[in-house]
């Protein structure tokens, strides 16, 4: 009975969405109300007016950069969030040995390939505005660095390499850099964050300071986050 | 004319079958794990949903190359970047809230 | 689907699904497992000659279009065929061999399952078609030589296998990197015959990173330090294609890069300069060490890289002659072919030696000439291939590295380097004598008394090897004027400079003269070194590149042997009988030493740039490690270390660390200066 209730129940939801995309416009349409009302702005003055070709990065970064503020201000809470639920991992004395010893292929081409990567990982960062690629996607991908580490080398090892004390800083690093940049435009004498009153030169290095704030913030905050939730399984 | 609708926004279709798993798993499942992962997937559908708005017939990525004219718009694409990145944070925490009710259920059975 | 297609995707296919095959239905066959993986080397060998001998001669090139990686492309030329055909003949006769010798072994359905997908890869490289597909089947195959030589599961296995990986690994990025600048200049991936675009510098620099890349698997000095350790851990039929096949991967590699980007007709005569002298080295360095080994399989592989020496030296020669350097070329390619025969033979014979005996150490054996008949004449045809003896296929392709080495010019570093040659020649002459007369001729020791010839399978394996040392030694003209002649056309040789190389005369005056100089000093070398002990001569550790190696990628090795390495040569070390009885004799106790003494070297120099708390309790730990070597207590200090080994690897960890944040930066400089060149 409960089963034929809720299979009535998603087919219900379903013909509604059914009808939603039935009334979409036909994808890819260049008529489309969402490729003619704001976009032709972007795509046509997004590189000129803030100097980036990737108009993605050249959106989160000048148009919405409000919105990506807010974000680094989410991820941000939500790490203040978990650590006051369940708060920081400890550093163990010794090494406790692993469940299972991954074998030495795996770790000699991590070893070795690890300095690549964080390498990869600063170049698709401070890339961000000429090419694809961009703060959030180094920061992820150094992210996933660290936690490669600890499920090869162990937690306790990851735990050594990159402790509290050292990644504490960067997760806060981002969302106060967005408010000095945003202080910094009132005295100059525009709105809250309007990149747009400085000098070129001088806008291209907030940016590029923005990527790589931006990537590291992300980053490191997921790997908090991780460590948060292995230390639970540790105990 | 309603068929090749449906057929040219298949990616929309998708889109709403990942919605009904996701929800299907968030509203009628018990289990809070699958519960979470059951956002996940509405999650990835609202994403799918919002590139698919974006896509546009033979554009390039937002990417300004010289010579090029057509490109897809960017800005679905900023903006799911931005979720995607809020979207692991409210997982974790979900996940987190979740280890701490299970810590409170075992000590309240002790 | 036209048929070149489904025969050379047969050719690559067979072997790898015969390894799944093996590996997950081979067991249920019970006894008639052993051979089936020879059943499908045999296929593969069937298949490809047919590609072989009943190929148009032309190029062909074969693209998937229906699949999703549209990129890969396999080709059929002159060249590419040869290779997979000699790779095809070889594996067979060592998967025959393998049959018998793998029977003891335990394990064997993961030596027969890596062997098979080695042979896939391997072909894969030989019939690519281009520089992506190469690199494919390049990792593929130094991935699944790892397995072989771990295969005895030994500390010396597994040492030698974590320095094969860094060097490959390393090797594998430098490849990358140079295909991704090669793609940079020509548009594509396919390979050319020179390229127009770029400037010089930067084409130099492409070289040099495929060069490494390529000569890391080839074996060529300073590259070459993880050969001569993990050639001799492998089982016997392994480290027979190790050295005959896999290494040619290499010299392949090389080769095609060469000529893709500088092209054949021209002559580059910088480029030429280094390789020349690279390979000379390597010759050099490679021989004199190979003369000082005890064990056999060791002193092989030394060989194994001085005869790659040749064989870059013949590279060398034909970049730096440009339009004239056929000759040279073709000679390189011809002792391609010789010594994946003659290299083959040999570890296969010392493979049955040490299948009837249990011994690698030649100062061990002797007299077993009555006992194994068949396998010593092997021995000695092998022998005479590999010193250049006349009849013999080695001396057709060393006398023509010979040729085009005084071709290159008179007098100066020309005559340094023929001098050179010579000498080399004479080591390797000398080097064979002794291999022979330790294990075949002399006294017999008492427990051999029994021993008897090797079964049938293994001279199955090595006698059609032998038999083909022997005809490309007495009919080298036909086998040049029907293989080496397309070949080199393909690579991009016109026809007027084929014409003065269309018949190759090995027998002139100075051919001869230089023989007999180098048989003279062959056996001078092995009377003075038997006289005067020489072969005992031992330098210190400092000496070799390896040292300073492994000081280099000392953190690497900690931090992946963790758990297995230090407690394991500490408690369960193969020294520790030796140890035991109070005296620190034999080569395994003076290993032990001197990776103590290599250990505790390594530690001193940590604690000198360590900005650590604990820097006392170190530097105590170490002063007793050091009291305890002077004194010899070492089974006392095994579990002593042992115990405390945690301790000690925490420090060496936040090392590491530092070291990775050192190549962080470094890469990352190194990556402006490239962008900047590129760009």
């Amino acid at each position: 009975m409960r089963k034929l209730g809720s299979f009535l129940f998603l087919t219900l939801i379903g013909l509604f969405l059914l009808l939603t995309v039935l009334e979409m416009p036909i994808m890819g349409d260049p008529a489309n109300p969402s490729n003619t009302v704001t976009t032709p702005r972007y795509i046509s003055e997004g590189a000129r007016e803030t100097n980036c070709k990737n108009l993605v990065s050249a959106i989160m970064l000048n148009y919405r950069s409000y919105d990506t503020m807010g974000e680094m201000v989410a991820i941000f809470t939500v790490l203040a969030a978990a650590l006051a639920i369940l708060g920081r991992e400890k550093a163990k004395r010794g090494l406790s040995p692993l469940k299972v010893e991954p074998s030495p292929l795996i770790k000699i081409t991590m070893v070795i390939y690890i300095p690549f990567f964080i390498v990869f990982a600063c170049y698709v960062a401070i890339n961000g505005c000429y090419s694809v690629g961009g703060g959030f996607q180094g920061g992820v991908i150094l992210a996933s660095v660290i936690i490669i580490f600890a499920l090869i080398f162990g937690f306790d090892e990851a735990v050594k390499k990159f402790p509290a004390s050292k990644r504490v800083f960067f997760e806060g690093l981002a969302v106060l850099y967005f408010m000095l940049l945003g202080l910094m435009s009132l005295f100059v004498g525009g709105n809250f964050l309007n990149l747009n009153l400085f000098g070129s030169p001088v806008r291209k290095l907030f940016t590029l300071g923005l990527e790589i704030g931006i990537g590291l913030t992300s980053g490191i905050t997921i790997a908090s986050l991780f460590y948060i939730l292995k230390k639970v399984e540790r105990e | 004319m309603m068929i090749t609708r449906v057929f040219s926004n298949l990616i929309y279709v998708a889109s709403m079958i990942l919605f009904l798993i996701g929800f299907y798993a968030v509203a009628l499942r018990p289990n809070l794990i699958k519960k979470i992962i059951g956002i996940n997937i509405m999650e990835t559908s609202i994403f799918l949903f919002l590139i698919g708005i974006g896509n546009r017939k033979g554009g390039a990525a937002p990417l300004i190359v010289d010579g090029v004219k057509n490109y897809v718009n960017p800005l679905p694409q900023a903006v799911v970047l931005m979720a995607l990145v809020v979207g692991v944070g409210t997982t974790a925490l979900a996940l987190i809230l979740a280890v701490k009710l299970f810590e409170r259920e075992e000590e309240e059975q002790l | 689907m036209d048929f070149h297609l489904i025969l050379t995707s047969l050719i690559i296919a067979i072997p790898f699904l015969g390894a799944g095959i093996t590996y997950w239905f081979g067991h249920k066959l019970k006894t008639a497992w052993d051979y089936l993986p020879f059943l499908f080397s045999l296929t593969t060998l069937i298949l490809t000659s047919i590609l072989f001998f009943g190929g148009s001669g032309g190029h062909v090139i074969i693209k998937y279009p229906f699949l999703p990686f549209s990129k890969v492309e396999l080709s059929i030329n002159s060249l590419n065929v040869l290779l997979a055909f000699l790779t095809a003949l070889v594996w067979t006769a060592a998967m025959l061999f393998s049959v018998s010798y793998m029977k003891k072994s335990v394990k064997r359905r993961r030596f027969y399952v890596f062997m098979l997908l080695a042979f896939s890869a391997n072909l894969g490289v030989f019939l690519a078609g281009n520089f992506l597909t190469l690199f494919i089947f390049f990792e593929l195959l130094g991935l699944s030589a790892y397995p072989l030589i771990v295969h005895n599961e030994s500390i010396e296995a597994f040492e030698a296998g974590t320095k094969y990986l860094i060097m490959v690994f390393l090797g594998d990025l430098a490849l990358l990197l140079g295909i991704l600048f090669y793609y940079k200049i020509a548009g594509s991936v396919a390979f050319a015959t020179g390229l127009s675009g770029g400037s010089d510098y930067f084409k130099v620099i492409t070289f040099a990173l495929m060069g490494i890349g390529f000569g890391v698997k080839a074996g060529v000095v300073p590259l070459h330090i993880w050969l001569p350790d993990a050639h001799p851990v492998s089982p016997s039929p392994a480290s027979a294609l190790l050295s005959g096949i896999m290494i040619k991967a290499g010299a392949y590699g090389i080769i095609r890069s060469l000529f893709s980007i500088f092209g054949p007709e021209i002559r580059s005569i910088d480029v030429g300069f280094v390789v020349i002298w690279v390979g000379v080295v390597t010759m050099f360095v490679a021989v004199f060490m190979a003369l000082l080994q005890e064990n056999a399989k060791k002193m092989l592989a030394y060989h194994s890289i001085s005869q790659m020496g040749y064989i870059v030296l013949g590279i060398g020669c034909a970049i730096y002659l440009g339009g004239k350097g056929a000759l040279a070329i073709g000679g390189s390619l011809y002792h391609i072919v010789n010594h994946a025969l003659f290299k083959t033979s040999l570890f296969l014979t010392v493979g049955a030696v040490f299948y009837r005996t249990g011994e690698f150490n030649m100062y061990k054996l002797g007299g077993l000439l009555k006992k194994m008949p068949i396998i010593a004449f092997c021995t000695i045809i092998a022998s005479l291939g590999i010193s250049g003896i006349p009849l013999f296929n080695g001396y057709v392709s060393k006398t023509l590295i010979h040729q085009a080495v005084t071709h290159l010019g008179h007098g100066g570093w020309v005559s340094l380097a023929e001098i050179l040659f010579l000498i080399i020649s004479g080591g390797t002459i000398a080097s064979f004598i002794k291999l022979f007369a330790l294990i075949f001729l002399g006294k017999l020791p008492e427990k051999y008394e029994s021993v008897k010839d090797a079964p049938p399978f293994m001279i199955a394996g090595i006698l059609p090897l032998t038999a083909l040392v022997i005809i490309l030694g007495i009919l080298p003209n036909r086998f040049w004027g029907t293989f080496m002649i397309p070949l080199l056309k393909n690579l991009g040789y016109k026809t007027l400079s084929l014409n003065s190389v269309s018949i190759i005369n090995i027998l002139t005056g100075h051919d001869i003269q230089s023989l007999i100089i180098s048989l003279f000093v062959g056996i001078l070398i092995f009377a003075m070194g038997t006289k005067y002990d020489l072969f005992h001569m031992r330098f210190p550790c400092w000496f070799g590149v390896n040292y300073w190696f492994e000081q280099l990628t000392m953190g690497l090795y900690f931090l992946t042997h963790r758990e297995v390495h230090l407690p394991e040569i500490m408690v369960a070390g193969p020294g520790t009988e030796a140890v035991k009885e109070g005296s620190i004799s034999g080569i395994y106790a003076r290993t032990e030493v001197h990776r103590l003494s290599f250990f505790v070297i390594s530690l001193k120099r940590r604690i000198k740039y360590s900005y650590l708390k604990s820097k006392a309790v170190l530097t105590e730990k170490i002063n007793y490690i050091i009291g305890k070597l002077r004194k010899g207590f070492l089974a006392k200090l095994y579990q002593d270390l042992s115990a405390s080994k945690t301790g000690i690897e925490f420090e060496l960890y936040v090392q590491d660390l530092n070291f990775g944040m050192f190549l962080v930066l470094f890469l990352l400089v190194i990556c402006f200066i490239s962008f900047r060149l590129i760009g």
